[in-house]
């Protein structure tokens, strides 16, 4: 447990010193996240197909580690990063309503 | 017959502006007329009796006696409705609205410009809110996005210019998003009035342009709401504002969600994949704000991620479309608004003494200013949803209605993002409040002193009494709120 | 050029001009093209607007004298069948006018970033938001 802590926080020094921990509360809390998004969003397959799923979902999340970082660095209010998401966020919606969901 | 106090709800604050823009340079008559204008404005709508106003043209009539022509039943007027949801969506924004102007008139130097822009906000959200005509919401959306850029570049400090600009370029996207959405509706059906579009869309979903109009409408909605992909832009404008002002600007987002949810749901309900996009993208907006509210080192950026990530969980609970997801969205929408600006309050009184709200120049304030503490710990209890205050009413509500509309593990996300926002919360008040900061050199040293100003002290106090109460009594404002959502939902 | 074409291609237009506004919006640098891009979006809203407003050989939707008098005896069936329908236009002047404060506190925006930069290119101004 010590070895994974110093490893996340050797990782996550460039947050500050004091920040370490809200990063690693952030680091749980998306590998919460992914799988019971993954879950929500996969309705229409069987249980243990989506349970397998969500649990190589939950790995892949907990090997990139700090995965923290790359997930601030995506959300900063950089014009060019917002545009980014924006453009693609928009033509996913258009792209939902009109093909379809499934 | 036409409940004539209604306009006066968007024309006096308009004439406020104006009054206020031209008494700009003499402090003192702006400060008595600012306070006496917020008076009347809060008490306008506690005065009006419930109904419709119709500006213009005439009201239903089937055949004109002089000239013989056929018209078809339908309103060719501008519709403004109240009701309860109405009523309570407006004072809550004039509340909030009145506390921003009051700690404003007592600072040093009172701006006629800024609380005309202020007075501008006001007019346009409450409009948003009332307006039952399609184009007329987006007009006053247009002008909502106009006044509170104008609200922040009244900082004059260039991370303000900065975020102005961008909020200003992705409202004209967004806009003109909505204004292509409204003008494919108009041309399919030929109304732009909201009931009327509601009549005349039976059976109509699918028709390619009506979907390509939802998503428009959806893209507007983001944008307005300050979800994902906007929502750094909505947090660069909170917390780019004075926090006082803060509050004012998350306030009229939340109010603003509400009404253009309620419009979508009202005109295109039972659409599941409109519901899938509001609810997956609320989802992001609620995880990652509240990852983004962690990782700040700084206490307003960090606040105006919570307030993002506060507003996921709303459009979240609109999103699931059902009676029970509408009101407790709604009711969440005011109690967190309430919360919210006590918070914001407190970090305004602490940027007014500090000068700087870095975590890093911070540390060890609570042995003097234990009553500020207090009040900041008082709003992050209320709003992380603990009892006995009003956002745990709310969000309890919201997670039973996400169990019971069969999606399960939203509820479990519901519940992690929930603890989220108060880690980071409490984050903030640690680093604050309870850590001394070593760090500190001599010349960056904060005087700060227990003493706050009377009006932001009445403020404060009016807000925990509201939030306590609400949490202890929910029902006289929660019935009344299911009651307008089952007609939301219903189809009327 | 038949009416059902014009209004067809209008469409066409309306839908150019709102991608290349897109397009200078995410990407060029300087400020003046992203703001010119901006207007160009909420040019093509409004072309979209006008365009539905348009009906093949239609004429002004104004009631003369001459028709008045015509139509009395009847049920105005001419003028009804004859007239573009005016809505939209009053919708697009409404348009207009928001897209002119718009303009003009995006163009203030912008001059006091240049004094405070000296550059209107966006990678520079907004560079150290990018940590």
């Amino acid at each position: 447990m010590d070895k994974l802590y110093d490893f996340l926080s050797e990782k996550l020094k460039s947050l500050g010193p004091v920040h370490v921990g809200s990063g690693i509360s952030a680091e749980y809390m998306l590998l919460a996240f992914f799988p019971l998004a993954f879950v929500a969003l996969v309705r229409g397959l069987e249980n243990v197909t989506v349970s397998v799923l969500a649990i190589l979902v939950t790995a892949m999340v907990a090997f990139s580690a700090p995965l923290v970082l790359k997930v601030a660095r995506e959300n900063s209010d950089h014009y060019n990063v917002a545009s980014f998401y924006i453009a693609i966020a928009m033509g996913l919606i258009l792209m939902i309503m009109i093909g379809g969901l499934y | 017959m036409n409940s004539e106090l209604i306009p006066l709800m968007v024309v006096f604050p308009l004439i406020s502006a104006i009054i206020l823009n031209v008494l700009h340079g003499k402090d003192k008559a702006v400060r008595y007329y600012g306070t006496l204008a917020m008076l009347v404005i809060i008490a306008i709508p506690l005065l009006t009796v419930y109904g419709n106003h119709l500006f213009g043209a005439h009201s239903e009539i089937s055949t004109s006696p002089q000239t013989g022509i056929q018209i078809p039943v339908i309103d060719l007027a501008i519709e403004y409705t109240f009701s309860f949801l109405q009523r309570v969506l407006v004072i809550i924004l004039a509340v909030i609205a009145t506390f921003a102007v009051l700690i404003h008139s007592g600072e040093k130097k009172a701006s006629g410009s800024y609380l005309s822009m202020i007075m501008l906000s006001i007019a346009a959200v409450s409009a948003v809110v009332m307006a039952n005509d399609i184009f007329n919401m987006f007009v006053f959306l247009e002008i909502a996005a106009i006044s509170q850029a104008a609200i922040i570049i009244t900082m004059g400090r260039p991370d303000a210019y900065k975020a102005a600009f961008k909020y200003l370029m992705y409202g004209g996207v967004a806009g003109a998003s909505i204004l292509i959405g409204i003008a494919l509706l108009l041309g399919t059906f030929g109304v732009l009035n909201i009931t009327d579009l509601h009549n005349a869309m039976a059976g109509q979903m699918s028709n390619p342009i009506v979907l390509t109009a939802i998503g428009l409408l959806l893209i507007g909605w983001l944008f307005e709401s300050g979800l994902f992909p906007f929502h750094t832009i909505k947090s660069n404008l909170y917390s780019s504002a004075k926090p006082d002002v803060g509050a004012l600007l998350q306030t009229e987002t939340k109010i603003v969600l509400i009404a253009i949810s309620i419009v979508l749901i009202r005109l295109f309900g039972g659409f599941s994949n409109m519901s899938a996009v509001m609810l997956g993208l609320s989802l992001i907006t609620l995880v990652f704000g509240g990852i983004m509210a962690l990782v700040q080192k700084d206490f307003r950026r960090l606040v105006a991620f919570a307030a993002v990530s506060q507003a996921g969980l709303v459009g979240l609970s609109m999103g699931l479309g059902t009676e029970a997801g509408v009101s407790a969205g709604i009711f969440h929408a005011v109690n967190d608004a309430l919360a919210m600006s006590l918070i914001f309050i407190t970090i305004y009184v602490l940027y007014d003494r500090a000068k700087t709200t870095e975590f890093s120049k911070l540390g060890g304030l609570l042995t003097k200013a234990p009553t500020l503490a207090f009040l900041q710990i008082i709003g992050i209890l209320a709003v992380s949803g603990i009892p006995p205050f009003n956002a745990y009413q709310s969000e309890y509500r919201i997670i039973d209605a996400a169990f019971s509309s069969g999606y399960p593990e939203l509820g479990v996300i519901v519940i992690l993002g929930t603890i989220l926002t108060f880690v980071a919360l409490m984050k903030g008040f640690y680093l604050t409040f309870l850590k001394e900061n070593v760090t500190i050199t001599a010349k960056d040293r904060i005087f700060m002193t227990n003493k706050i100003p009377r009006a932001t002290m009445l403020a404060l106090v009016i807000l925990v009494i509201v939030c306590i109460g609400i949490g202890v009594y929910p029902s006289p404002f929660y019935d009344r709120i299911s009651d307008a959502a089952m007609l939301i939902v219903g189809g009327w | 050029m038949s009416g059902d074409a014009v209004q067809l291609w209008s469409f066409v237009t309306a839908g150019l001009l709102v991608v290349i506004g897109l397009y200078a919006i995410i990407f060029m640098d300087n400020m003046i093209k992203k703001i010119v891009g901006a207007m160009l979006i909420g040019d093509g809203a409004n072309l979209i607007l006008i365009t539905e407003g348009f009906k093949p050989g239609s004429i002004v939707p104004i009631i003369s004298e001459k028709l008045f008098n015509e139509g009395t005896n009847g049920l105005f069936q001419s003028f009804a069948d004859q007239a573009s329908n005016s809505l939209p236009y009053a919708l697009v002047l409404t348009n207009i006018v928001i897209g002119a404060s718009t303009l003009a506190v995006l163009l203030g925006i912008a001059i006091k970033l240049y004094q405070r930069y000296n550059s209107l290119s966006v990678n520079e101004i907004f560079k150290e938001e990018s940590q």
